[in-house]
């Protein structure tokens, strides 16, 4: 009898001890993406939207081909790393409307495009420097408003010497700097949400338990995987092409449109490759092999179709390449599903059938 | 369905919250009290109909995700609505226990979730989404015409959700939640930045908007959209805040027709319990108490309508349906529980319970 309860009080301590460890574990983990894929993607934001700022001034004050087309590539450069980014659409994100002044999408029924295209044909001189441009709609001073400015139509006048266009695209490109500045410092400051994720407990606003942090992080990549499927590639390609409307679709003005969805695929397996995946222990289902499979399977065929070098509408509208694009849709939908259900059960999550999609 | 794990347990709840356990009433057994959507296990969605006790009696699959269901006055009929941006609708004949007739919204509408019947039963209302004027509107079915669309009313702004026939049978009150949608783009919100919800009051006979309430800018981010009416004709609100979910911000509030909106006092950490989310408002059969549901939070509160202050505040996990059931209030939650003042009742092992459940006046009563 008393050997039974020994036995009992050892397992009882080693299963506690299992769990402590497990917990510092999941700490360690949390911690580590936060910086590696987090803090990591909006500093390299950050570093594009800084060379993007140089390029469009220096193509400003001496307008050229050249120049151009260097600033063109900063653009294309900053687009794949916010892309990267975009999934973390929570805390920092949501203050001061930064999600929107960076990324103004969908833009339903082109309002902000015409707010853009207003001030281009105004000449709206409060446009052009970042303090009074800051004041302005959140739809004017974002990607979307730069990508007009450098290839939309009347790009042409960004060769011209002190041109408003060129004066407006650089206001821009110095908000975006700032806006993915304020990002890495939302993120990473003393008290900042990096903070807050690391340290849950009942002390914390937001996050109760690990749990609760990690919840947050696996939502965030089941909304991005929804988003990438059923929003911007379903909504612009349609069931046929020619029920499509590829327009729907962000930066296909820059041809930045499969690199987008690329980057947003390459950002959710960042968080797990490496990262979450290192909490699923031995992993017997092989639920991380599984989920690498399915993004690389959607990876592959936009890859594919990337190489072709022929724009987005062009391969919208053509049946065999759109029919590339219907694929796609299969392995993110199981990318989704796999996050959605098979990674918080594996990790012991709840994801409340109520909270998880409230209305 | 398999009832309860533990019968004892129920009944130990109930004893301990000192509510009597459920007798007195056979008549009414086996009688529709309770509609509720659900998401069963295998993935299908349905409405479950219960009795007074909340003991399945049956349920009918959907098409799709469901949310709220309107309850016709004779108690014969509920219509379920789907979830937005859904277009379904489904009519359950309470009586005969299986599915009436389903009918759709038009083309170029979507069902926002709920809706009601007019007090003569002859009408039907449900909010839309007029997505393409970027409006919201309550769609007008005739019941006798087999739910054909006859009509709509103006809600006087976007995204309106939740909307209550007051107690005097004419004046609807409507929240609209200012949150613009287009199903080109399923469930994204396309103005947070310039969201503008409102409460707003229209007579039902004339169509006409009679008050128009909304909050101070600085809250422009908070979406009205679950309602109740108290026992002094007040309207109780519980919103959803867009803003980032640092900020903490009153998510409740009340309003009197003829004054200003007052948001509901309580301390940060009564806030913070609720994650900027409320999900499910309902009253208290004698119009004393408001119910105030939090998925995010895994909080129902409790107000007292008297002094406007929070009563109480319960812990049941991914809780959101709310409705008053004998002197209480009944909850139910995304793993299948039921719950009574908080106290566990019924386990529904193989379903969710989906944000709703809708209330006959016979369970109202019963109390």
């Amino acid at each position: 009898m008393i050997f039974r309860t020994i036995l009992a009080i050892a397992i009882a301590l080693a299963a506690m001890v299992s769990l402590s460890r497990a917990d510092e574990d999941r700490a360690g983990v949390i911690s580590q993406t936060i910086d590696e894929v987090i803090v990591a993607g909006y500093s390299a934001l950050q570093e594009r939207a800084k060379d993007q700022e140089r390029a469009i001034s220096a193509l400003c004050s001496a307008p050229s081909p050249a120049l151009l087309e260097t600033a063109r590539a900063a653009f294309n450069e900053t687009v794949r790393s916010w892309s990267r980014v975009e999934m973390f659409r929570f805390g920092p994100a949501r203050t001061d409307y930064r999600f929107e002044r960076m990324f103004y999408w969908p833009d339903r029924k082109g309002r902000g495009l015409q707010q853009v295209q207003a001030i281009l044909a105004e000449k709206d001189e409060t446009a052009t420097s970042l303090e009074t441009l800051q004041q302005k709609s959140v739809a004017v001073q974002g990607l979307t408003s730069l990508e007009f400015a450098l290839f939309g139509t009347g790009s042409e006048e960004l060769l011209e010497a002190g041109g408003y266009r060129c004066r407006y695209a650089d206001a821009v490109a110095q908000a975006i700097h700032e806006v993915s500045g304020e990002f890495v410092s939302a993120w990473q400051s003393a008290g900042g949400h990096a903070a807050l994720m690391r340290d849950p407990g009942g002390h914390n606003p937001l996050y109760k338990t690990e749990a609760e942090v990690l919840q947050a992080l696996i939502q965030a990549a089941r909304e991005q995987l929804e988003i990438v499927g059923d929003i911007k590639i379903k909504t612009a390609i349609g069931e046929t092409p020619d029920d499509a409307h590829p327009k729907r679709a962000p930066f296909w003005r820059s041809g930045d449109t499969i690199a987008s969805l690329r980057a947003n695929i390459a950002g959710v397996q960042a968080l797990f490759t490496g990262h979450l995946d290192l909490l699923l222990g031995d992993d017997p289902a092989s639920i991380a092999n599984g989920l690498a499979f399915e993004l690389s399977q959607a990876d592959a065929a936009l890859a594919s179709l990337e190489q072709l070098n022929r724009s987005w509408e062009d391969l919208v509208s053509d049946p065999e390449t759109h029919g590339k694009l219907v694929y796609a849709l299969i392995p993110l939908h199981g990318a989704k599903e796999t996050v959605s259900e098979r990674y918080p059960e594996a990790l012991g999550l709840v994801l409340g059938f109520n909270s998880l999609d409230g209305d | 369905m398999r009832h309860g794990p533990d019968r004892r347990s129920v009944i130990l709840g109930l004893a301990a919250t000192g509510a009597l356990p459920l007798t007195g009433f056979a008549d009414t057994r086996q009688e529709a009290a309770f509609v509720s959507c659900c998401k069963m296990r295998d993935g299908h969605f349905a409405a479950a109909v219960l009795d007074v006790d909340a003991k399945l009696i049956f349920h009918e699959n959907l098409d799709g995700r469901g949310h709220d269901s309107a309850i016709s006055p004779d108690g014969a009929a509920a219509v379920v609505f789907a979830r937005r941006p859904g277009r379904f609708a489904l009519v359950l004949d309470l009586v005969r226990r299986q599915r009436q007739l389903a009918f759709s919204a038009p083309k170029d509408r979507h069902f926002q979730g709920h809706g009601f019947f007019s007090n003569d039963g002859r009408l039907l209302f449900a909010t839309e989404n007029d997505f393409g004027g970027e409006r919201g509107v309550m769609g007008i079915y005739d019941v006798a015409a087999d739910y054909r669309r006859v009509g709509e009313i103006d809600t006087g702004g976007i995204g309106p959700h939740e909307a209550l026939l007051l107690s005097d049978g004419r004046t609807v009150a409507i929240a609209n939640g200012g949150i613009l949608t287009h199903p080109d783009f399923p469930r994204q919100k396309l103005n947070l930045d310039t969201m503008a919800p409102s409460l707003v009051y229209a007579d039902l006979t004339s169509g006409d908007i009679v008050e128009t309430v909304s909050l101070s800018p600085e809250l422009h981010q908070l979406s009205i959209r679950h309602m109740a009416e108290d026992g002094r004709g007040r309207i109780w609100f519980g919103g959803q805040f867009e803003g980032a979910r640092s900020e903490t911000v009153p998510l409740a509030g009340w309003h009197e027709r003829g004054r200003d909106i007052q948001l509901c006092g309580a301390a940060d950490t009564v806030w913070q319990a609720m994650s900027n989310y409320i999900g499910s408002v309902a009253a208290s059969a004698d119009g004393r108490r408001i119910a105030m549901s939090s998925p995010r939070g895994n909080t129902v509160l409790i107000w007292d309508c008297a002094s406007g202050r929070a009563l109480e505040q319960r812990s049941i996990r991914d809780v959101c349906g709310l409705a008053p059931m004998s002197g209480a209030f009944l909850s139910s939650d995304g793993s299948g529980g039921l719950e009574l003042d908080g106290a566990p009742l019924r386990a529904f092992d193989e379903l969710s319970w989906d944000n709703h459940i809708a209330v006959l006046n016979r369970a109202r009563r019963s109390g």
